[in-house]
């Protein structure tokens, strides 16, 4: 055994090819054994905090940030309303035992509606940051799930400005990990991605393995940040201008007088921009669709609007999504405003987000019951 | 001679096991540490 040891440090150190190669192998094998046992682990991620928690007339078709390869399949039964929304359907309520907890928007409408006899079942899609472009993703895979309708929150933060995937460490580019399934949507999923993401985005299809770009999980960062003195200190100052969606920038800069071009750019609603582009067809293929439609901005909190003076801005992207809707929804797609969808400020935990649900579950309930009843009777 | 041949082979199967093992540990990671963090939007 000495003897062994011994030589252990006697063996030539350079390895040949044909070593290499055997190593390599033999770790791939080893990862793929490795990864069956281990992929049976339950995942702690965020849909499974909010699918333990949502009612049987709820399911979750939302992609799992650690595995975003593809739409998780959905158990909707046919004639099913499919919800494309991100963060503004994630509530915080209080219950009647004074219990707070998550709930989700389309969660609660299902039920409600199910209570006063008309049989629903809602898909949720995307739960956060939802970027114009996964939306796009999403309506094209709802629409081949067979759903009696499709509802489509666009949300004012995320639509004009030039994030058209998410951007965010834990989250990026989730949409350009799903596959397209219109051939039109896959140049432009092409044309965005970059050789790297290209390669994880292959290894990720064929391996069913998280994606190295994507697995970096907001636990990890933050322990690692906290001894980062660079990270440190650029939570003092301002996000780079760069890193800005829409509303950020307007928060850090209304009222004041500037030239930017990177401000015309970010708010610009002009037709070339890409968002725009990417908005123009969500509400064609939901034109397309051969079933009832309905799109609808989340409003902002009014308290938010007023403080930061940006209520204008705010309501330019409402009424050029109604009129995106008008232009290209053949008249098959509804844009939905309705006093009930404006929750007063006090139900508000932050800008966008709720904490008391108010009319909010009525009034959707009404709309989406009346969305499918005149799908029905169109015979769409 | 014997015994060179086999401790080549074990710092072999040692390489791969190591290789595997952190491809594993940061694929564990990572799916057990995505707990919600609120972040708006």
């Amino acid at each position: 055994m000495i003897r062994l040891l011994d030589r252990w440090h006697t063996e030539p150190l350079w390895p040949s090819w044909s070593s290499l190669i055997r190593v390599l192998l033999l770790a791939g094998l080893l990862t793929a054994a490795g990864g069956s046992v281990l992929s049976n682990l339950p995942d702690t991620g965020l849909v499974s905090m909010f699918d333990s928690r949502l009612s049987a007339n709820a399911s979750m078709a939302s992609v799992e940030r650690a595995r975003p390869v593809g739409f998780r399949d959905v158990a909707a039964p046919p004639g099913h309303v499919a919800w494309i929304a991100g963060s503004s359907i994630n509530m915080r309520l209080t219950d009647q035992r004074g219990r707070v907890g998550w709930r989700l928007l389309p969660d609660i409408v299902a039920s409600r509606l199910n209570r006063t006899g008309m049989e629903t079942h809602v898909s949720i899609y995307l739960l956060q940051a939802a970027a114009l472009y996964e939306t796009l993703l999403a309506v094209e895979h709802a629409r081949s799930g067979d759903p009696a309708a499709i509802v489509v929150a666009v949300n004012p933060w995320w639509v004009f400005n030039t994030h058209a995937i998410s951007r965010w460490e834990n989250l990026r580019a989730i949409g350009l990990g799903l596959v397209p399934r219109e051939v039109g949507t896959l140049g432009l999923h092409l044309a965005q991605m970059r050789p790297g993401q290209l390669v994880d985005f292959g290894l990720g299809r064929i391996s069913g393995m998280p994606i190295a770009g994507y697995a970096l999980n907001l636990k990890a960062q933050t322990a690692l940040n906290r001894w980062n003195p660079a990270v440190r200190q650029e939570r003092k100052v301002p996000k780079p201008i760069e890193q800005m969606t829409g509303p950020d920038f307007w928060r850090a800069y209304s009222g004041a007088e500037t030239t930017s071009e990177y401000f015309a750019m970010a708010t610009s609603m002009d037709e070339d921009q890409l968002n725009h582009r990417i908005l123009r067809r969500i509400v064609k293929s939901l034109a397309a669709f051969d079933g009832p439609a309905a799109v609808y901005v989340p409003p902002l909190n009014p308290a938010y609007l007023r403080k930061e003076g940006i209520a204008e801005i705010a309501a330019d992207i409402g009424d050029e999504v109604e009129r995106v809707v008008a232009v290209h929804g053949d008249g098959m797609v509804r844009f939905w405003d309705h006093p009930g969808l404006h929750p007063p400020a006090g139900a508000y935990r932050d800008h966008l987000h709720l904490k008391d649900k108010g009319r909010l579950d009525r009034t959707f309930a009404i709309l989406v019951k009346r969305l499918v009843l005149e799908g029905n009777e169109e015979g769409r | 001679m014997m015994s060179g041949r086999f401790l080549s082979i074990l710092k072999e199967v040692l390489a791969a096991t190591v290789i595997a093992m952190v491809i594993l540990a940061a694929w564990v990671l990572s799916n057990s540490a995505t707990t919600f963090v609120y972040q708006g939007y």
